[in-house]
């Protein structure tokens, strides 16, 4: 990265900070939030504009702005499938996200949790999956954490090494964070999600996709590579496939995206995010396809996949001074990308271990008040200790990133047979999920990450739905939400309006 | 004194919406189109490894998985309006409540064997 492009970046990226500090800012300023509901879901009222950015910032981290463009340059225009899998999740959402939201506000849902156990009211079954959820946005948090710190020492060339980055970064996201909660998460959301757009849009005007210059960008890629142009041998297909159901189902089940669903206001807010959202894999993934594809052409001795953007960047930005600009907004936008997906997870985790496990156990019958203090105190000491991990030089946890998306997948039946199947009951949810994480476990060990390119978290996620259906039809019986989700008493009074969750959860909606 | 005519002469009574909530899930025709569309987007039924035609400067099974990710776009946002409508408030919790009765008795009776057992 040349000098001059880090020192315009640089300055960017610290106004860009100052401007999230002072959001979160804000949002303090407009009121203590005490209870669950209003620090972790923003009262319950998030209105569509909101909503739409913070469910894209959230959605899209800085892997896609570093990580695609260098799939595409490694395995050629097959790499169009990020546009599918990233639609594929608006589409699963369709199945179970219109109840969930109902039943989210009526029973003041505020982590996954709690729809677990109002749906299957056990809480052996509530822990597994939330061990499981736990895990996966972990080491995705982890790896936020470290993409903090290789982001600021890559683009700034150095200057900024990468254990200040790391620090510096999530310094600035664990304030504004324990400050103004998911508001001020939304909020810097909307930041982070115009900043990716105008950096997207930027992208889209330098790789100028005008027929003509993609006739000659595709004949001159057919000519180095024509393995990258030609129609995929049938072992890509089925990867593809495989691809779409794994990013699909694990992608709608994020725990943060879940409780952006629980956040919205009504059900017509999360209709229209949902219906600009499905569109934005085409301007967003299809860029970063068309800038790897790009780098086939113009960096043909790039050898290291991850380095194809920094690269892109560096040689625009010498170009002209539009291009330079360009290029620092863009750079930006990366770290902007990176910010957002960490504040969202961080927010989600912090739900999960202040509700769910000291909600449960140490804190059990605490107010609300108290919940929410020990999340922010979570917050800090979670931080802590993955910036520990983050900074330790024989720790490299890039590779565990790609499991968490297969561990997910074996939670998302919890979620869309739970809405959907109503006689699913609890035990072969249980069982079925036990036996997606054996599979999947299993071939891992085995030293079979894919199978027949399938990959192994699919193979699991099959026979997790497998066990589902047939544990269901041999156990017998029903296992809709107004019987085993409820307790007994309630079960067999039929009384309305409030399940486990809302017994002991947070104040509905303002 | 209000006749026959002047009530059908009336506005009509503001009535609550008590249809139940419409949603996605329970179309299975819509699950078809999103599965075609999105087989169709993979390109498994071309010949493998044969030089791609080229269509708007790109390889032609190119073009056509993103005319099929186009396709998936417009036909959710088109569900979302046409097949996703949630009465407000208590009709909704009405429809979602009769929803779960129709499984909850099979679920009493067996909590009950469970509990026999």
């Amino acid at each position: 990265m040349s000098r001059s492009l880090a020192l315009g970046a640089g300055v960017a990226v610290g106004l860009y900070l100052v401007v999230l500090v002072s959001v979160g800012y804000a949002t303090h300023r407009r009121g203590a939030q005490t209870g669950l509901g209003d620090f972790y879901l923003a009262g319950r009222n998030l209105g569509g504009f909101v909503l739409l950015l913070t469910l894209y910032a959230t959605q899209y981290s800085g892997n896609t702005l570093l990580g695609y463009p260098g799939e595409a340059f490694r395995i050629g225009y097959a790499w169009v499938m990020s546009v599918g899998f990233m639609m594929a999740i608006i589409v699963v959402y369709l199945l179970f996200a219109p109840r969930l939201q109902r039943l989210a506000r009526r029973h003041a849902f505020v982590t996954p949790g709690d729809w677990i156990t109002h749906r299957f009211g056990s809480p052996r079954l509530t822990l597994l999956a939330n061990v499981l959820l736990v895990a996966a946005i972990s080491n995705y948090l982890l790896a936020q954490l470290m993409a903090m710190g290789h982001v600021t020492e890559g683009l700034s060339g150095g200057a900024v090494p990468y254990w200040a980055g790391v620090v510096l970064l999530t310094l600035v996201v664990i304030v504004y964070e324990t400050v103004g909660g998911m508001r001020a998460v939304a909020w810097t959301d909307c930041v982070q999600g115009l900043m990716l757009l105008v950096g997207l849009a930027g992208l889209l005007l330098a790789v100028v996709p005008t027929p003509a210059h993609l006739a000659d960008l595709t004949a001159a890629v057919a000519a180095a590579a024509p393995e990258k142009v030609a129609v995929p041998p049938p072992e890509v297909s089925r990867n593809w496939l495989s691809t779409l159901l794994l990013i699909g189902f694990s992608g709608a089940v994020y725990p943060h995206a879940i409780q952006r669903i629980y956040a919205a206001r009504s059900a017509a807010t999360l209709k229209r995010a949902f219906s600009v959202m499905v569109f934005l894999p085409l301007v967003t993934t299809g860029v970063m396809f068309l800038v790897g594809i790009l780098a086939i052409r113009d960096l043909p001795a790039a050898g290291d996949a991850d380095q194809v953007m920094p690269a892109l960047l560096t040689a625009w930005s010498t170009q002209s001074v539009l291009l330079y600009l360009l290029c620092v907004v863009v750079i930006t936008a990366v770290v902007a990308a990176v910010m957002s997906t960490a504040d969202s997870v961080l927010l989600s985790l912090s739900s999960i271990l202040a509700k769910d496990v000291l909600g449960t156990t140490l804190l059990r019958g605490a107010p609300e008040e108290a919940l929410t203090r020990a999340g922010k105190l979570l917050s800090w000491g979670v931080v802590g200790v993955l910036v520990v991990i983050a900074l330790s030089p024989r720790v490299t946890l890039w590779g565990l990133t790609e499991i968490k998306m297969e561990i997910l997948a074996q939670v998302a039946p919890l979620f869309v047979l739970g809405v959907t199947w109503r006689r699913l009951t609890t035990t072969a949810a249980f069982a079925g999920l036990l036996a997606g994480c054996a599979t999947y476990g299993g071939l891992l060990l085995a030293g079979r990450p894919e199978v027949w390119d399938v990959h192994a978290g699919v193979a699991g996620l099959g026979v997790n739905v497998a066990v589902c259906v047939v544990a269901t039809h041999l156990v017998g019986g029903g296992g809709s939400p107004a019987g085993r989700g409820r307790p007994a008493g309630e079960r067999r009074g039929r009384s309305r309006g409030t399940g486990v969750a809302g017994a002991r959860g947070s104040r509905g909606p303002g | 004194m209000d006749g026959p005519a002047a009530v059908i002469g009336a506005p009509a009574p503001m009535m609550p919406d008590r249809s139940p909530p419409q949603e996605p899930r329970s179309r299975p025709w819509i699950w078809g189109v999103y599965v075609l569309l999105f087989a169709a987007s993979v390109p498994w039924y071309l010949p493998a490894g044969s030089p791609p035609r080229i269509w708007l400067g790109l390889p032609h099974w190119v073009v056509i998985s993103l005319a099929a990710y186009l396709a998936v776009a417009v036909f959710t946002a088109w569900v979302v309006a046409r097949y996703w409508s949630a009465p407000a408030g208590d009709d909704a919790q009405e429809a979602d409540d009769a929803e779960d009765a129709e499984g909850a008795d099979d679920a009493e009776e067996a909590d009950d064997a469970e509990d026999a057992s």
